[in-house]
């Protein structure tokens, strides 16, 4: 339609003929190519088929499809049809995407899948019925959550986004925004000269007035641990774990305990400060940002003692502590290989900054042994453990995290090797799990030995494919 | 259309052990990389060489696109002799690459579903190649090359796991 309304009325640019043509070829490539979608339905598996050209034919397993996704725009709606997506445990996407679909065919294959399901999968309704008790594991006091939020810092990220969202809106030009607190400063130190204040002064009232907006900012963000996590708490019922709080809008989220996955631990400077850690997990089920993110389980504590996230552990998977654990370390000259990059980082920053500003530059070489030294204390906390029932990794060094994976929760195992790892006979083992965050962190465990990285995966190998 | 299913004849079940690599797979390697490469120096050093000695650009594209087929070659050489996969009675464990190596181990219990895919050329050659989606997160989907394509039908029924809950979820 657009194409013959250009056709009678454009004044027969050559690129309006040749936008007419792409739009006509791309009508009958999605034409043609819905030809080519196919699918069919066997005793246990679905099979769909799609292509011309380039001809892909997939198998899908009936026991694997976990969430059925059924969408209709008004076009789908106009024309009887609808979009049905099939979504698995993991991976960010679905399994299988069939945009037109007969209303009446989407309907006896959603009764179909269901009706396939076993007993197992029919999980949240059957267990709620019988209601078990409630055992309270965390609950969190208005001071934890204090001291929640002067670790997380989450009041400057919030400024941060409020400047950068005013920069965005400003109808001024935007430097006007920058202008109104240096016009503060310049006003200040216009009545500070003006009055002859004393250096002393000057610095002390500098060093406050920063001491101020910093308080300021761990107000707010106390502020907003509160509103967020108010009343927190994690408890089990049966086989389940809930966990939420909040002032204003209380979030809770729940999971079956046997589809926790990862369990991540952290450790910043100021968590160490106060001798507190936090705790989160990553849950199966979904893919990712396809379903809405808000009854899932996340936190298990967001503020906890050391003694308190050991005693979780133990009660909710009966693992072992973190201290526990038997930590081996990597190769012994895994610093060295961290180190180096950021040393020669720092040599030829030095060299640069020396032949532009003279000798000053040479105050650049600092970043050598600071390398040197942050990289030696990397190694000394970085660690891996194996025991029977878990694989756990730490690493870090003044802020430091932890992560621990049941064997039998692996998804796949991979052994890495670098040109660099050639040459120094070292290796990296990482394992995949499911659901997790994508941008997030995972277990990637660099510089081992390779006879022990060897070693390593041949056991995480056997693990995850249930051979014990 | 018809669908992707190799003869009655050969729909034995897959024995464990090496998969075997199409004998054209090599032929498509060094293709992809020499045009990968031929590519990347066009880009690079043509106009350099243009620049700096006066080639003239035809010249000097001939040369780029020689180099980068030779390139391609090689590094296809070295690739296939690196790479392996080989099915195992409970999963796939693939090695590849040439400076960044990579020995991947993926359960048969993990998988979710699996693709064969077909293009013109494989159809004429009777080849296909075999893509493993899998439950993770960084590695949800894993490519084995081009295999005959018996060996892709047989391997596909292999490596289906219909249990609920093997998954781990």
């Amino acid at each position: 339609m657009p194409a013959i309304v250009l056709l009678l009325f454009g004044r027969g640019e050559w690129w309006e003929f040749l936008a007419i043509v792409g739009a006509v070829l791309l009508a009958l490539y999605s034409l043609v190519y819905s030809f080519g979608f196919r699918y069919r339905i066997s005793n246990d598996e679905l099979v769909v088929r799609e292509g011309i050209f380039d001809r892909t034919e997939r198998h899908i397993p009936f026991a694997r499809i976990q969430n059925i996704a059924r969408r209709s725009n008004l076009l789908h709606r106009l024309f009887g049809v609808t979009e049905l997506r099939l979504e698995s445990g993991g991976g960010t996407k679905p399994e299988a995407v069939m945009k037109v679909l007969r209303v009446s065919d989407a309907e006896a294959l959603v009764a179909l899948l269901r009706a396939s399901r076993t007993r197992s999968m029919v999980d949240v309704d059957v267990e709620q019925a019988a209601t078990p008790a409630k055992e309270v594991l965390l609950h969190l006091p208005l001071s934890e959550l204090v001291r929640f939020g002067l670790i997380s810092n989450r009041g400057m990220v919030v400024v941060a986004g409020a400047f950068a969202a005013f920069w965005q809106f400003s109808p001024e030009q935007p430097k006007s925004v920058l202008r109104v607190p240096i016009n503060w400063i310049a006003q200040m130190f216009g009545e500070v000269s003006a009055h002859h204040f004393g250096l002393l002064t000057v610095v002390g009232g500098g060093a406050l007035l920063l001491f101020l907006a910093f308080a300021a900012l761990r107000l707010l963000s106390v502020v907003l641990a509160i509103l967020g996590h108010y009343g927190f708490t994690l408890e089990r019922e049966g086989d389940r774990l809930g966990a939420g709080g909040g002032l204003l809008t209380h979030a809770h989220g729940s999971a079956r305990i046997d589809r926790l996955q990862m369990l991540h631990v952290e450790e910043s400077v100021l968590h160490r400060l106060f001798k507190r850690m936090s705790l989160k997990t990553d849950v199966a089920g979904g893919a990712r940002g396809a379903n809405d993110q808000s009854g899932k389980l996340h936190w298990l504590a967001p503020i906890a003692t050391v003694a308190q996230v050991d005693t979780l552990l133990a009660q909710v998977l009966a693992a072992p502590t973190l201290t526990a654990l038997l930590w081996r370390p990597l190769h012994a000259r895994a610093w060295r290989r961290r180190a180096r990059w950021s040393r020669v980082f720092w040599l030829f920053a030095s060299a640069g900054l020396t032949y532009r500003f003279g000798a000053l530059g040479l105050l650049a070489l600092i970043g050598v042994p600071w390398s040197v030294w942050s990289a030696r204390g990397w190694a000394g906390f970085t660690r891996y453990a194996l025991d029977d029932r878990f694989l756990a990794y730490r690493e870090g060094w003044w802020s430091r995290r932890y992560a621990l994976i049941e064997l039998d929760k692996l998804q796949a195992v991979e052994l890495k090797q670098s040109p660099f790892d050639r040459r120094h006979a070292m290796a990296s083992i990482a394992v995949d799990t499911m659901s997790a965050d994508p941008l997030g962190q995972r277990i990637d465990i660099p510089y081992l030995p390779v006879a022990e990285a060897r070693a390593l995966f041949a056991v995480l190998a056997r693990r995850c494919a249930g051979r014990v | 259309m018809s669908e992707i299913t190799a003869t009655p004849m050969q729909m034995t079940p897959l024995a464990p052990g090496q998969l075997p690599l199409h004998p054209r797979m090599h032929f498509v390697w060094a293709l992809n990389h020499s045009l990968w490469f031929s590519l990347l120096l066009a880009a690079v050093a043509v106009p350099l060489l243009v620049r700096f000695t006066g080639m003239p650009i035809l010249a000097a594209l001939l040369l780029a696109l020689t180099a980068g087929v030779c390139l391609g070659w090689t590094y296809a050489g070295r690739y296939a002799a690196h790479y392996s996969a080989v099915y195992l009675a409970d999963g796939v464990l693939i090695r590849r690459g040439v400076w960044w190596r990579s020995e991947l181990f993926v359960p048969r219990a993990r998988i979710q579903h699996t693709e064969i895919n077909q293009g013109p050329l494989d159809r004429r050659w009777n080849m296909a190649g075999v893509r493993i989606h899998a439950a993770g997160t960084h590695l949800e989907s894993i490519p084995l090359a081009g295999v005959p394509l018996a060996v892709a039908v047989q391997l596909r029924d292999a490596l289906l796991d219909r249990r609920t809950h093997a998954d781990g979820a």
